[in-house]
């Protein structure tokens, strides 16, 4: 792969379901070593993305390069350099599960048994699941499933590793775990992309993300350019005076950007409609005026929530 | 972690290599555990010590020597073989592909890097690998049955040789059902019917005229093998009363029956090969594409010719030859008239059904034309590639429709021709009747598939192509002076037409003559009427298509006005 040219390069795609549209005219880029969210409401059309991006749909137009491998052209190297983990992720009811993992390492060409045993055991390990392996596929909990499966993705060491939904039946141990391997993974150079509706959780962990909706991208990258994009920059501001909250009160009004202003004892609480350069302007210019201000708190809507809006927006249209 | 930042050297799969193909040895070890298997095994192995053991003191007791005695444990042991790799391993083949969709793993087995075919071969000697195991196991005593009864090499090999082929095409009849069946139960239910089918109701059609048919099944070379398996009064016996036919003629040449069936085997083993790696290749791909059908429906008809001509001098192409081994026939014999109609109505019958098998393969459905259009958009393109999956496939039904009517034509001056049917001749005309009734029907068919889906078809052939002619049987037999109204009633069905055209046409029909003009005037003008509705149809769905380019084209100018002023709007 050229080092310039990036991980995931998704350009013009579109998948059709007869006259329902899930994904329209989507471009996006996805530089190597990322862990890439992938966040939207039901329908937004992540999986129908992730299902193309495995090579397992093939889209009505568009083009697909994994790792610099265009997967029309050559869907076999793609599938070499690529892992995918479905939404509820299944596993064979008849193998166990070092079968499962051992028949996956082989099908991907990993050196011989015993290599393939030790690539196993490793990524066993890193799921947890070291106890289980010589447990039936189908007696694991829903967690450990998905954490086999995890496993079975991670086996080959893939440069693309696709998530649809990893969290989902994992508990909060098995979380944090499991954000810790996706960065991990991601330091080592590989570059995973990633969906959830544990919104908080793929903030913490992605070091980007896009949001979806109806088949568009509406934003993409940092968490903080996400809301700029989404047309969100109001924060809820709120100063506590030592003493003399009118004064300070009085001051801020007259600034621009502050709006709905409160004041609640020693505390006021505003709008403010301004980036973080005028926000610093506004408290160094509160200090200025001689005001006491023992504390200055930001609070700003959460992804969760503008999410929210935008689903509730699909909703009533 | 211990990702590295580079990928690793993958081993790359050889398909032949199946010892070392990881999806056989995934069933290997799912279906070789020791605690199933040994319940199978021993089963088997009963069930054979049985056969062999009961069979052999039977022969010793009716004072066979102890050669002949060995020898009659062949046949039971080879329809116990048969059993277990014809019955047990197909439906194996196709239940185990339906679980691995039914499981939600074989999106799994889609994304590992391994070539198509390497994945069809993994399937198919690993879904059945117990089946495999268990025939294995009844070797030793087929192998001291053929020991002590002396049994010619030539004679067991070309029929293990054509056991094995035969339990190919059978797996792989249900591994392609297993795989494009959606419903679980339908899948099996089908896959056994196919199996069923292709055993007994398929050959049926040697008797009338596609000879063909019959090298599908084992049934030739088991026959051309018995009296070498049979004790050797029994086999003296069959041999004078069985006129057996060593050789195959295929047009002017010999072949051996063994290689014969393997060779028309072998055709069909591809065609379900070719089948199962589109699929593997690409999920949503047709079962074949639009060359390929062609190429298949051509090669059909040229193996249906090849086995059918030579045997028409001979006579062993008429039915009423079929019955010699059970009544003795005359020194005069002579075909009927009727034989040859029924012969030629059943050519031009399957020829119709395997055009609408293939244009069932071959239509897309509007959701893939609608894609194949937005497609062609993006590349700036004014059509759809002809060979894609999304173009309309009338072109090539209206092909197999030609190549069709000229093999029916062939096979009918062939046989009315012949030295049986003195002084008849088949005119220039027929061949373009049969033309239109194939082009009529089979254009109609596909394009109504095509313009309206699977839906609309379904209910046309109930209500246009089965219901009158049900109707038009019921009125026939109820009195001879409604003869005349079931004539027109039978005709309007489009699916009676491929026999009414060699009833009405051909002067070797002994029908009588007040029948014979009204069908002959229901056939004219239903053929008419039916050409019409097929003109109206083809102009419908040409334009169906292109308003539907227009739409997406259309489509495509909207959202680079929306994708402009979102630009716009973003600057």
């Amino acid at each position: 792969m050229n080092s310039a040219s990036p991980a995931i390069d998704i350009r013009s795609l579109r998948v059709d379901y007869g006259d329902f549209v899930a994904v329209n005219d989507l471009s996006l880029s996805v530089p190597a070593g990322e862990v890439f969210g992938l966040v939207g409401p039901n329908g937004a059309g992540k999986t129908s993305t992730f299902r193309v991006l495995a090579t397992l749909m093939e889209p009505t137009y568009g083009e697909v390069l994994l790792d610099g491998i265009d997967i029309a052209d050559d869907i076999e190297n793609a599938r070499r350099v690529v892992g995918y983990m479905p939404d509820l992720a299944p596993v064979p009811s008849d193998l166990k599960v070092w079968e499962f993992l051992d028949f996956h390492a082989a099908a991907y060409g990993i050196g011989n048994r015993a290599k393939r045993r030790d690539r196993v055991a490793e990524c066993l390990e890193e799921v947890a699941l070291e106890g289980q392996r010589n447990q039936w596929c189908g007696e694991l909990s829903r967690g450990q499933t998905q954490r086999v499966v995890l496993a079975k993705t991670m086996l080959h060491r893939p440069r693309v590793l696709i998530l649809d939904e990893p969290a989902s039946g994992l508990d909060p141990l098995a979380r944090r775990d499991l954000r810790m391997a996706l960065c991990k993974i991601a330091d080592h150079g590989a570059t995973v992309i990633v969906s959830s509706h544990i919104l908080g959780e793929l903030a913490e962990m992605c070091s980007s993300l896009c949001v979806m909706n109806r088949g568009q991208l509406l934003a993409s990258g940092s968490v903080d350019e996400v809301r700029h994009q989404l047309g969100n920059t109001n924060r809820m501001l709120t100063a506590h005076c030592v003493d003399d909250p009118q004064s300070a009160a009085a001051w801020l009004s007259s600034q621009s950007g502050v709006r709905d202003l409160r004041v609640d004892a020693n505390k006021i609480g505003f709008h403010f409609d301004g980036d973080d350069h005028a926000q610093a302007s506004l408290v160094a210019g509160l200090v200025a005026q001689g005001l006491r201000i023992k504390s200055f708190e930001e609070k700003r809507s959460s992804l969760e929530d503008l999410l929210v809006e935008v689903a509730e927006i699909n909703r009533q249209s | 972690m211990n990702a590295t930042n580079h990928t690793p050297e993958f081993t790359r799969h050889v398909p032949w290599r199946i010892w070392e193909n990881p999806i056989f040895l995934r069933y290997c070890r799912s279906r070789l555990r020791l605690r199933s298997l040994g319940i199978a095994l021993l089963l088997t192995l009963l069930i054979a010590a049985f056969i062999s053991g009961l069979v052999h003191s039977l022969g010793l007791r009716s004072n066979a020597d102890p050669v002949s005695a060995a020898r009659s444990a062949v046949i039971p042991l080879f329809v116990f073989h048969a059993l277990i790799l014809f019955v047990l391993g197909t439906a194996q083949a196709s239940g185990g592909m339906i679980t691995e969709r039914d499981e939600g793993v074989i999106d799994y087995q889609r994304l590992i890097p391994m070539s198509p075919l390497s994945k069809v071969l993994g399937y198919l000697f690993g879904l059945p690998v117990r089946e495999y195991a268990m025939f294995l196991f009844t070797l030793p005593f087929t192998a001291w049955a053929i020991w002590s009864g002396g049994i010619e090499c030539r004679v067991w090999l070309p029929l293990y040789l054509i056991l094995f082929t035969t339990t190919l095409t059978y797996h792989f009849t249900g591994i392609v059902t297993g795989t494009v069946v959606r419903n679980r139960r339908w899948a099996f239910l089908i896959s056994i019917g196919l199996v069923f089918s292709l055993y007994t109701i398929v050959p049926q059609m040697a008797k009338f005229g596609l000879v063909f048919f019959k090298y599908l099944t084992i049934t030739p070379v088991f026959q051309e093998s018995l009296p070498g398996l049979l004790p050797k009064d029994a086999a003296a016996a069959l041999k004078a009363g069985q006129q057996l036919f060593p050789t195959v003629k295929f047009f002017d040449l010999d072949f051996p029956e063994a290689v014969f069936t393997a060779f028309s085997q072998g055709g069909l083993i591809l065609v379900f090969a070719t089948m199962l790696c589109r699929k593997w290749q690409r999920h949503e791909a047709h079962l074949l594409n639009k060359a390929w059908a062609l190429g298949f429906f051509a090669w059909v008809q040229v193996l249906l010719l090849g086995n059918a001509l030579p045997l028409i001098e001979t006579g062993e192409l008429f039915p009423s030859r079929g019955f010699e081994r059970f009544i003795p026939l005359k020194a005069d014999w002579v075909p009927t008239h009727g034989e040859a109609l029924v012969m030629i109505a059943v050519y031009g019958i399957f020829s119709l059904s395997l055009i609408f098998i293939l244009a069932l393969i071959i239509t897309p459905n509007l959701d893939r034309q609608t894609r194949g259009w937005r497609k062609a958009r993006k590349h700036g393109q004014q059509k759809i590639p002809v060979l894609g999956d999304a173009a309309p496939a009338t072109m090539f039904v209206a092909i197999m429709s030609i190549l069709a009517a000229l093999g029916w034509y062939v096979f009918t001056c062939e046989l009315v021709e012949s030295r049986w049917y003195t002084g008849h001749r088949v005119g220039i005309e027929m061949l373009g009747i049969y033309a239109i009734v194939m082009l009529a029907v089979g254009l109609g068919f596909q394009t109504l598939l095509q313009w309206k889906g699977g839906r609309a078809l379904g209910l046309a052939v109930i209500f246009i192509g089965v219901v009158p002619i049900m109707a038009g049987s019921i009125m026939a037999t109820i009195s001879d002076r409604l003869l005349h109204i079931s004539s027109w009633i039978t005709s309007m069905s489009p699916l009676s037409l491929p026999l009414a055209a060699p009833v009405s046409r051909l002067s070797i029909n002994d029908v009588e003559k007040l029948p014979l003009q009204a069908i002959s005037g229901a056939f004219q003008f239903w053929l008419l009427a039916w050409s019409l509705v097929a003109i109206w149809l083809v102009l419908r769905t040409h334009a169906a298509n292109r308003d539907l380019k227009a739409r997406v084209f259309a489509e495509g100018e909207i959202d680079a006005r929306a994708s402009a002023t979102n630009l716009e709007r973003t600057t």
